[in-house]
């Protein structure tokens, strides 16, 4: 049974196996606690956590990575505050704290991308009884990031051959235009890519009115009830 | 059974619809649409698949029915179970990000118990021998591999009718020949198909009727047999590629140059220890035209982005007049034209797109490559606006204009009908008389015929081979393409 096989395999990967709305769960909550935050101490202390949960869900890589971004960006904020003057400090010190405020919540959004099949999101979004025309485009979303990355490097190796390389110091001198390089084929790429993906899905049957089954078993374990709970104790903290 | 009675459509901006059509497919039929691009082929397989009127919206005259009922009162989920369709582009119609889901999605969609999704699939990935495609990323798979996983996933729920949207026009020779084998195992199975296509040679055993469109009517009706007697002058003259591989000719004796001006020295890439290129040496002169063959990851697109400076080289050298060039001055120097010319279209008009990254562009030089390419009449439209081969001569025209001297082409030709490559040849012919070095990757045997001086063959990151294209070296040619 090598299909069976293949199955089984992917259920190993990474320790901690939630249900799609466990992780949605987690996200909101992330949001509140962001939102609610009294201090920085509380801030960093939620962005820990959801690096912590980042690994725990076995999304190594790439939580190591924002793990040092977020060092970077606190780092600076301290040197920046205490070093900077006049309009450089206002709008780096402002810059950095918006990025530092949506961290959390773009690491949680990360993992669920990371970790979520799309018919596992699905089937759970299905349980949930949202209606089709909200979720539908929902998942064209979460199936469209991890494409994001291909169109990217297409469209950072058109503009080096153009000399209108999207580099640091390009972004610097013209944000405004170099943004717009990105986006203008980003965005035609993407629109193409949505009609075909659509296309291509309601000739799949997406449109059947009744539940649609699911390979992969959704469902609530012991450990969604723990990761839940230990979400909420985490926004609880914000008002010890 | 599937009938079209009467049928006139047409789209919501009034582009290439489809008038008086009169079509009956019996069961087990397997239909060929063809025809110059916009001649109302992809339209018809809409309609057969209910894109139209279910997705696409517009004016639709007349009705199309599949086992007598009407495809317009059926719901689509409906028609999913019992017409399965692959389009052109399979990165484009994924819905899932893993191949297993994909291969499932439409049998999710139709709510089939687990058990028998399981079972559905474990018969298709053997029937398709794909097993070895289970479990993947499709981020990890060639273009091939992610067409025959199309194929499962509309294989699986095991309909009736079978519709296509030129499956092959992204694809290398091996997976075209796999696409062949399926379709002649669904043929076997006494399903319908019904298929539009530009490139026909893979066809040949397949199709048993041929319906040529022009403009939106049905224009001809063949059998293979009629078809195939019809000379090359009569299948150009409707826009229309070969069906048999074996009566393309070479064109008359080429032009070699002879002072190679590009050159580059055992050059040499690895990739996370693998060996993607090796001990590749090559000496080329203004004004060839070099098609770049080899199967899918022999190492031709990673060439091509060292040389335009995109990648840099592990070791070896490139050297132009007789000056090593780094990576970084090859940039400047070199230009590609992708597959997908949507990447590199920035500007809100044409002429805005050939003055940008130009240091001091000059009106004039313009105007001027502007009228060359044919995009003078268009010249203030927004790229978005443009036809497929204008938005790649508005690339091109950029290229010139920032002054490069070696242009790279990724798979110009695919999707094309007969007319889009010849121009596309015609265009190679105009930027070889500028003295530009022109290399093109690609698939497409009658396009080196037609366009290519000289071929170089990738092959497990080497370069097997090199030669001139000339009537010595047709059978060389020849071999590699047809099986």
């Amino acid at each position: 049974m090598k299909l069976i096989q293949v199955l089984a395999n992917q259920k190993k990967q990474g320790r901690l196996q939630l249900d799609p709305r466990t992780k949605l769960f987690i996200l909101l909550i992330g949001n509140l606690g962001v939102l609610f935050a009294p201090s920085l101490r509380y801030e960093i202390f939620l962005a820990g956590s959801a690096i912590v949960f980042g690994l725990f869900c076995g999304v190594y890589r790439s939580s190591l990575i924002m793990a040092a971004v977020y060092c970077l960006l606190i780092t600076l904020q301290i040197l920046g505050a205490a070093y900077l003057v006049g309009v450089w400090k206002i709008s780096i010190v402002a810059f950095i704290s918006f990025c530092r405020k949506i961290f959390p919540c773009a690491m949680l959004g990360g993992v669920l991308i990371a970790t979520t099949k799309v018919n596992e999101f699905m089937a759970a979004l299905n349980r949930l009884r949202i209606s089709k025309t909200i979720f539908i485009p929902l998942v064209v979303l979460l199936r469209y990031f991890p494409m994001m990355k291909e169109e990217w490097e297409h469209i950072r190796n058109a503009m080096k051959m153009r000399g209108i390389s999207p580099s640091f110091w390009a972004i610097i001198r013209h944000p405004v235009t170099t943004l717009e390089y990105v986006y203008v084929p980003m965005l035609i790429a993407a629109s193409n890519l949505a009609d075909q993906l659509s296309a291509a899905a309601i000739t799949r049957g997406i449109d059947n009115p009744s539940p649609r089954t699911c390979l992969q078993q959704v469902g609530f374990h012991a450990l969604d009830a723990v990761s839940a709970g230990g979400a909420l104790l985490l926004l609880a903290a914000a008002w010890l | 059974m599937i009938t079209l009675h009467d049928v006139t459509y047409t789209y919501q901006d009034e582009k290439d619809g489809v008038q008086d059509i009169n079509i009956t497919i019996k069961p087990g039929e397997c239909v060929l649409l063809c025809g110059r691009s916009g001649c109302g082929k992809t339209t018809l397989t809409r309609l057969i698949n209910g894109l139209i009127p279910h997705f696409f919206p517009g004016k639709l005259a007349g009705r199309v029915t599949l086992d007598s009922v009407d495809l317009a009162e059926m719901p689509m989920y409906a028609i999913a179970e019992k017409v399965g369709s692959v389009f052109q582009n399979p990165r484009t119609q994924f819905f899932n990000v893993d191949t297993d889901s994909e291969i499932a999605f439409c049998m999710e969609n139709l709510s089939y118990p687990v058990e028998t999704i399981l079972a559905r699939m474990q018969k298709t990935v053997k029937d398709l021998r794909a097993e070895s495609l289970l479990g993947r990323s499709i981020f990890a798979l060639s273009g091939g591999e992610k067409q025959k996983v199309a194929f499962a996933s509309v294989y699986a729920p095991s309909p009736d009718v079978y519709v296509l949207d030129e499956p092959s026009s992204n694809l290398d020779v091996a997976s075209i020949d796999q696409v062949r084998e399926i379709l002649l195992l669904l043929k076997q199975q006494g399903k319908t198909i019904v298929i539009a296509e530009h490139r026909l040679y893979y066809l040949q055993e397949i199709v048993d009727r041929i319906i040529y469109l022009d403009k939106g009517r049905i224009a001809a009706e063949y059998t293979v047999e009629q078809f195939l007697a019809l000379d090359s002058a009569a299948a150009m003259s409707r826009g229309l590629r070969t069906m048999d591989l074996h009566k393309v000719v070479l064109a008359e004796q080429r032009n070699q140059p002879n002072f190679p001006v590009l050159t580059v020295e055992k050059l040499t890439l690895k990739y996370e220890k693998n060996i993607v290129l090796e001990d590749v040496n090559l000496a080329v002169a203004k004004g060839d035209v070099v098609g770049i063959i080899g199967r899918n990851g022999a190492g031709k697109s990673t060439f091509s982005k060292v040389l335009c400076g995109l990648q840099q080289e592990f070791s070896g050298t490139f050297c132009y007049h007789g000056k090593p060039v780094a990576a970084k001055q090859r940039l400047k120097l070199a230009y590609m034209v992708m597959q997908d010319v949507n990447y590199q279209l920035f500007a809100e008009s044409v002429e805005e797109e050939c003055s940008l990254g130009v240091v001091s562009p000059e009106p004039n030089m313009i105007v001027d490559v502007l009228k060359e390419l044919d995009l003078y009449e268009c010249r203030s439209r927004h790229p978005v606006s443009l036809s497929g081969g204008q938005k790649q001569r508005t690339a091109i025209a950029a290229g010139i204009l920032c002054n490069k001297e070696i242009l790279i082409f990724d798979e110009p030709t695919s999707g094309l009908d007969f007319d889009g490559m010849k121009q596309v040849s015609k265009l190679l012919t105009q930027l070889t008389e500028m003295g530009k070095i022109v290399f093109v990757v690609t698939h497409d045997y009658e396009f080196i015929a037609l366009a290519c001086n000289r071929v170089i063959h990738f092959d497990g990151g080497r370069l097997q081979d090199d030669f001139a294209i000339n009537r010595q070296n047709s059978k060389k040619l020849r071999d590699f393409f047809v099986r």
